[in-house]
């Protein structure tokens, strides 16, 4: 026996059957999350040194089976067939047997070991049912084990298994049941098995299996047979065996075989199961009638995300500040240390404010994920997609979209754009997040403030406030019908989702949650808003103009900014910013707006202190910016509504661009797209407004 | 060639339920009855017609023809559904219970 010998060991499982939780147990922290190349599906690892043995445990994403419709499941395959993982723990929900172990009969058909962790059999119990363990191995010819994950129980029962199979060649030839499929099916696989040995490339596939696949009108597998130099002798041959089966049952080959699937985990069921005592009041079902209520579900719902926003918002904000003041401190210690300059501005304004922007939004987004985590882990989160998806589907969003939106709405895009995540398909991951920037975050919100208040009396200020926020969330809506009908129209979404038995989370499953998605954004998004952070910095501090010593600080830094490359640039594109009815200043500080939206306003106070002689001017920006003769309640709504629309903050978008997978196409869309219809949306208003003598 | 076909499936559809004013009377001379119309109660999976994408994973997930398929809600006004098949719950949206029959 070697000292270090290493073991793969892949964790398949349905969703909700508790294998995350396995993983945490059978890991503990040692573990890392990435992508799988190319699809948006999360790929976990971890390992554990256990009697000697180095064991690497994958985390295959929840499916219920091992078809191609879906990114989880091509991923669960791949990794399954082309990888050949040393062993298969499949993770069975025994209070739910009859669902889950239809992927044990797929997975049996490969040929890799398999051992079944029959988790939560505790749930089981309280059901009044209990499992025979013994008679289970001995029909499905594989071990089993009972775990309760949350609890830690029948974890080393495992681990000793899986390194006794490691060790012991004889365990690696399990004898295991197979499903029978009849005689016609039988025959027609036989054929297909005959075509299949003769040809090179297909012969490190079980055959059996990808016979079964053919049959079952896989769409890889035919892929994968159509590349073989046979193949279109077996695509005919299956084409002719699908035919034989259809006319023979009646029934399409494929619900013949699930038919066939299910009656032998029926069966297996059956036998293994038995009725012990009552089952205990079952919650579940108490909640739900509250829950899913067609008049509370909605109530409810609103309730519990008020909760998620508050927590996330609201009690992050003493963290959110003592990492500000960290950071104002950090900055005022290296300004001490090194001398005046452009290295000092470079680090204190550049590197410091850039790490500082990135680390601010940390607990805010841990704060979230923990929200996100607890009802997701409870099992609210997929009933609370239910109740909205009516509304959504509407937009061509999905029931979860609504959550993203909400945190965007006076919190901030960041989180949204990353709570996408609880999302499952890509095309409606995709459509969300492009809307999320639309509503109005936090950041926004200031400068909303500052015009509203400049130009509209106090009686209808709020009415117009109120006026913006449904502007927005109509924007954010058509803009996903929008898309849902032209850019993204082939794909359609189906609501088809199992509802998981409410349970308690356990808290270090949460903090584990949170603490990888937490990390991922950080490792993402933050190499690359630091590099852009450096850059807009040097966009606004050079060139350097001559300091005149007769003007006060705030003057110098006006004509700092008028002199700099982005205020040059303003002024090379007035003239695209003229038919909105905005001069060079304005333009420079809807520029600025890139960098976060809040700096809007303070770019308008730079720009308006110039020209005092008088440095102890007191005058309000508020009243400033109404005094001034550029301004008008119109000019100052068109303001609002290009600010509204045009593109985000540069977190948002990197964020954006990490999260849709680095799609080029889709960040242009953003940028460009957002721009462009702002432009249009504002021109349309200006002038409307301009023709009618609207406020000018 | 998809809109001829949309076209007669919605006149089929009109033709064989909505003349019936309920669920109840539809199952009685139809045998058949959409999901996003039932009333909760036990019923049994007849045939999902929609792509084949949805209909191996309602395969998947238990949908095989025959099984039993207990209604426990109807939820909202278009009739998205709960129901309990294999012994787990699943929400279904009404855009997909429309497409689903059951008989008694």
């Amino acid at each position: 026996m070697d000292a270090n010998k290493n073991i793969t060991v892949a964790l398949a499982g349905n969703p909700n059957s508790g294998k995350s939780a396995l993983f945490n147990c059978l890991t503990g922290s040692n573990q890392h999350v990435g992508n799988y190349p190319g699809v948006t599906v999360e790929k976990k690892e971890g390992s554990k040194i256990y009697k000697r043995c180095n064991i690497n445990f994958i985390d295959l994403p929840g499916t219920y089976s091992l078809s191609a419709y879906s990114d989880d499941e091509v991923v669960a395959r791949d990794f399954l067939l082309n990888a050949k993982p040393d062993i298969v723990i499949n993770v069975v929900d025994a209070a739910n047997m009859e669902r889950n172990l239809y992927l044990f009969t797929q997975i049996t058909e490969l040929d890799t070991p398999v051992i079944i962790a029959l988790n939560m059999i505790d749930i089981l119990k309280s059901h009044g049912k209990s499992v025979d363990k013994k008679v289970m191995s001995d029909l499905l010819g594989v071990p089993v084990f009972a775990t309760v994950a949350s609890k830690a129980i029948g974890i080393n029962n495992l681990l000793d298994c899986i390194v006794n199979i490691c060790e012991n060649e004889k365990f690696k030839y399990q004898a295991r049941a197979k499903v029978d499929y009849g005689e016609d099916i039988k025959e027609e696989t036989n054929k297909l098995e005959k075509l299949i040995s003769k040809s090179l490339e297909l012969s490190k596939f079980p055959k059996n299996w990808l016979s079964i696949k053919l049959l079952d009108n896989d769409l890889l597998a035919l892929k994968l047979v159509s590349k073989a130099n046979n193949g279109i002798k077996i695509l005919e041959q299956v084409e002719k065996s699908r035919n034989h089966i259809k006319k023979h049952f009646n029934e399409q080959a494929e619900t013949e075989i699930t038919n066939r699937r299910y009656g032998f985990v029926n069966a297996v069921v059956k036998i293994v199961v038995s009725k012990t005592g009552q089952k205990k009041i079952d919650i579940t079902e108490i909640i739900d009638s509250f829950a899913l209520n067609r008049y509370l579900g909605i109530p409810i719902f609103a309730v519990v995300m008020y909760i998620i926003f508050k927590f996330t918002f609201t009690f992050s904000e003493p963290v959110v500040n003592l990492f500000g003041l960290f950071f104002a401190w950090f900055g005022s210690i290296v300004a001490r240390i090194i001398p005046n300059g452009p290295i000092q501005s470079l680090i204190v304004d550049g590197i410091v404010g850039g790490v500082g922007g990135v680390l601010g939004f940390f607990p805010l987004v841990l704060f979230m994920f923990f929200a996100i985590a607890f009802f997701e882990d409870s099992g609210y989160m997929a009933r609370a997609a239910f109740v909205m998806d009516e509304i959504m589907s509407r937009f061509g969003l999905h029931g979860k979209s609504f959550l993203p939106l909400m945190l965007s709405t006076n919190g901030c895009a960041v989180p949204g754009i990353l709570a996408t995540r609880t999302l499952d398909s890509k095309r409606d991951r995709l459509i969300t997040m492009f809307v999320v920037p639309f509503m109005i975050c936090g950041a926004k919100l200031p400068v909303f403030a500052l015009i509203i208040g400049a130009f509209f009396s106090v009686k209808y200020q709020t009415g117009i406030m109120f006026f913006m926020y449904i502007l927005s969330i109509v924007i954010a809506l058509s803009v996903a019908k929008f898309l849902s009908i032209i850019v993204l129209k082939n794909e359609s979404t189906h609501f088809v989702m199992e509802l998981p038995p409410y349970h308690l989370p356990t808290i270090k499953g949460l903090f584990l949650k949170m603490w990888e998605r937490g990390w991922l954004y950080v490792r993402k998004a933050g190499t690359v808003i630091v590099f852009i952070s450096i850059l807009v910095w040097v966009v606004f501090a050079y060139p350097k103009a001559p300091v005149d010593k007769n003007l006060t600080e705030a003057e110098n830094a006006a004509i700092q900014m008028k002199y700099s490359i982005a205020g040059r640039a303003g002024k090379i594109l007035e003239p695209l910013f003229k038919p909105i009815g905005m001069d060079g200043s304005k333009a420079i500080a809807l520029i600025s707006g890139f960098a976060a939206k809040e700096v809007i306003v303070s770019t308008l106070g730079t720009i308006y202190s110039i020209g005092k002689v008088d440095s102890k001017d007191t005058l309000p920006l508020k009243e400033k910016i109404a005094a001034d003769k550029d301004w008008s309640p119109l000019k100052g709504m068109t303001f609002l509504i290009f600010c509204l629309i045009y593109l985000p903050c540069i977190i948002s978008v990197t964020c954006f661009f990490k999260e849709t997978g680095s799609s080029y196409k889709w960040l242009t869309l953003l940028v460009v797209g957002n721009t462009v219809f702002a432009w249009i949306a504002s021109f349309i208003v200006f002038q409307v407004g301009t023709l009618l003598k609207v406020g000018v | 060639m998809k809109s001829i076909y949309e076209y007669w499936h919605r006149r089929w559809i009109k033709a064989h339920f909505q003349k019936f004013k309920s669920f109840n009377n539809c199952l009685k001379y139809n045998c058949m009855a959409k999901l996003s119309n039932a009333v909760p109660g036990v019923y049994r999976f007849v045939a999902a017609y929609c792509d084949e994408k949805l209909g191996h994973r309602l395969l998947e997930m238990g949908f095989v023809p025959g099984e039993k398929l207990t209604v426990i809600a109807n939820i909202g006004s278009k009739g998205s559904v709960m129901v309990k098949v294999k012994g787990s719950k699943i929400a279904l949206s009404n855009k997909i219970a429309d497409k689903i029959l059951l008989k008694k």
